[in-house]
């Protein structure tokens, strides 16, 4: 199956782009063919084609070999593939990508099912999962990070909260404390105020 | 570069540099660019080729030292994000990104008493972005979200941005 010519345009875009020269690689028609080949099947799938072009893109410039972009744009793609499963085909682009992220960094996706169903606030899923995924990236266990949010969604922690959560653990392992010392203290700070309709921390602790 | 021409089929390769931009176009390549950019509303945002020809617009069209976080783009919902790294030391700085094809010389960051900063319109969506400092050295934003397991051995960051009508937005950059 040929690959649809604007696209085809896209791809050798991505992969010939200037990009300021930071290392691109030389690809070979067979690699050339073998990323068209996920591209395509991403395609066949109607998994959204932008964050794997964006893929190839930032693994040109940063100097990857083209077996190593074709690997990771395929754990990407597959990684999209579970996470719409899990979410179900009504979810957004940002969110879809976001699963997968969250599933790429080690999240096994019994326990991204089980961090989705505890939203009480379904719009919170994006943020949720980016939080997650920053957790994971800090060194925190998966298995608290995981019941760490999955506390605060079942308590109404909404959008507002995850990301309070997550730039607050960030400042706090600026300042040198350790990602789980983190996440716990804030947690609990944060069951002990409670939260907004909105799924805001209230500012005061809650009466 | 020569080395993906020689690769790829003559009539792709053609294509191609008409598509690809300069790393530094003058105004002349710059309409020339905006001219042969396909107005394909659906990719036009996403198309790296089309994001490197607009970066490239913009920095001949915005002043680099434009404040524009008060500033939203009312029909797309994009806003204004301030992107912003700590490098006294540094000689220059280029942000790269999902949001401009990861184009080094698209968003050429403005020094400002040892920071580094950029102000950048960003349509609602998740981005994967990260900070070059003096042509070599990647940084990723260390306030912001970490990407998930560095695919490629060089730091990145996260940044969401939510829909207009929501009250929050994903980032640790200012707006």
């Amino acid at each position: 199956m040929r690959f649809p010519p604007p696209l085809s345009f896209v791809l050798i875009a991505a992969l010939s782009s200037p990009l300021a020269a930071q290392g691109t690689s030389s690809w070979r028609p067979e690699e050339t063919a073998r990323l068209q080949a996920v591209l395509d099947s991403a395609v066949a799938s109607s998994l959204p084609i932008s964050p794997l072009r964006f893929k190839v893109a930032e693994g040109n410039v940063k100097g990857a070999a083209p077996e190593r972009v074709i690997v990771v744009v395929r754990s990407l793609a597959d990684a999209m593939r579970e996470a719409r499963a899990i979410l179900g085909r009504e979810e957004s682009e940002t969110e879809l990508v976001s699963a997968a992220a969250t599933l790429q960094s080690g999240v096994s996706g019994e326990t991204l099912r089980s961090l989705f169903g505890s939203l009480r606030i379904r719009s919170a899923s994006t943020q949720v999962f980016v939080a997650m995924t920053d957790l994971t990236q800090r060194g925190v266990p998966v298995s608290e990070g995981a019941s760490t949010l999955m506390q605060l969604a079942r308590a109404g922690a909404g959008a507002p909260a995850f990301e309070q959560l997550r730039s607050e653990i960030a400042s706090d392992v600026s300042a040198g404390l350790a990602a789980r010392t983190a996440v716990r203290r804030r947690a609990d700070d944060y069951l002990s105020r409670g939260f907004t309709p909105q799924g805001s921390v209230f500012r005061s602790p809650s009466p | 570069m020569s080395d993906v021409d020689d690769k790829i089929p003559p009539t792709v390769a053609e294509a191609m540099r008409h598509l690809r931009p300069p790393a530094e176009p003058d105004d002349e390549q710059v309409a020339a660019i905006v001219g042969a950019v396909r107005r394909d509303r659906r990719t036009r945002v996403w198309s790296g080729v089309t994001l490197a020809a607009a970066a490239a617009l913009v920095l001949m069209l915005v002043r680099p030292d434009t404040r524009q976080a008060d500033m939203p783009v009312p029909d797309t919902g994009a806003r204004s994000v301030v992107f912003e790294i700590n490098a006294p030391d540094a000689h220059r700085v280029a942000l790269v990104g999902d949001f401009n094809a990861w184009d080094a010389s698209a968003h050429p960051m403005i020094a400002s008493a040892g920071r580094w900063e950029l102000s950048v319109p960003l349509s609602p969506g998740r981005y994967t972005y990260a900070f070059i400092v003096d042509g070599e050295n990647w940084r990723a934003d260390p306030a912001a979200s970490l990407a998930s397991a560095d695919d490629f051995s060089r730091p990145s960051s996260v940044v969401v941005i939510n829909p207009v009508n929501t009250s929050m937005t994903s980032t640790s950059v200012r707006q």
